[in-house]
């Protein structure tokens, strides 16, 4: 019996993805071009995917993309939460947060947006504001 | 002459976006709002204020992103 389990997400972007494991400071690795890496879970057992976040020294977490183009993060959730202290909900919280920062700062870059200001309010809003002219 | 627009950006704890937009006129905001709506992900929430429908100077577009 395989105890990976997949969890679907919006997130599309690799770029973004891997600067907020960076910001996390979580190790990863990515797989060569047609290839795949190790994900471990319980007990040594291995699947592949695309990049493993190695979450602690027996666990790591999974990426795959859909075929949309979404990330799914496949991992053993009790081994990483058991070992890291981390629960799937808190992974992906934490990891989306930064996410979104990134892709949004990408954005704006592609877009040519000038950056007026970038405020963390209490509550770890983030509060961004551009300017464009049309 | 070239009009200015601000746009704001919230992230919330959970990661999830909201793209407000200022000093555009409705149509000109869903333009804008529309092509960072489809980089970014599902839109669950739109408001516009009421005067959207007659030259509206700002709109709100909610993204999510994160859990529930």
């Amino acid at each position: 019996m395989s105890h990976f389990t997949t969890v679907e997400t919006k997130i599309n972007d690799l770029v973004a993805l891997k600067r907020a494991l960076a910001d996390l400071n979580i190790q990863f690795t990515e797989a060569e071009v047609n290839q795949e890496c190790f994900v471990k879970g319980y007990q040594g057992q291995t699947t592949g995917a695309l990049m493993s976040i190695h979450m602690s020294k027996s666990y790591d977490i999974g990426v795959k993309v859909d075929a949309k183009g979404n990330v799914q993060f496949v991992a053993d959730w009790w081994g990483v939460e058991t070992t890291r202290g981390w629960a799937e909900e808190e992974f992906i919280k934490k990891v989306t947060r930064r996410y979104s920062y990134h892709k949004v700062m990408a954005e704006i870059q592609k877009r040519g947006y000038t950056l007026e200001n970038e405020e963390v309010k209490e509550d770890q809003t983030v509060q961004i504001r551009v300017r464009t002219w049309s | 002459m070239a009009a200015k627009t601000d746009i704001m950006f919230t992230i919330d704890e959970a990661g999830n976006i909201t793209i407000t937009v200022e000093n555009v006129k409705g149509k000109d905001c869903t333009s804008i709002t529309k092509e960072l709506e489809e980089a970014f992900g599902i839109v669950v929430d739109r408001q516009f204020t009421s005067e959207y429908y007659q030259q509206a100077e700002s709109g709100r577009v909610s993204i999510k992103l994160g859990g529930e």
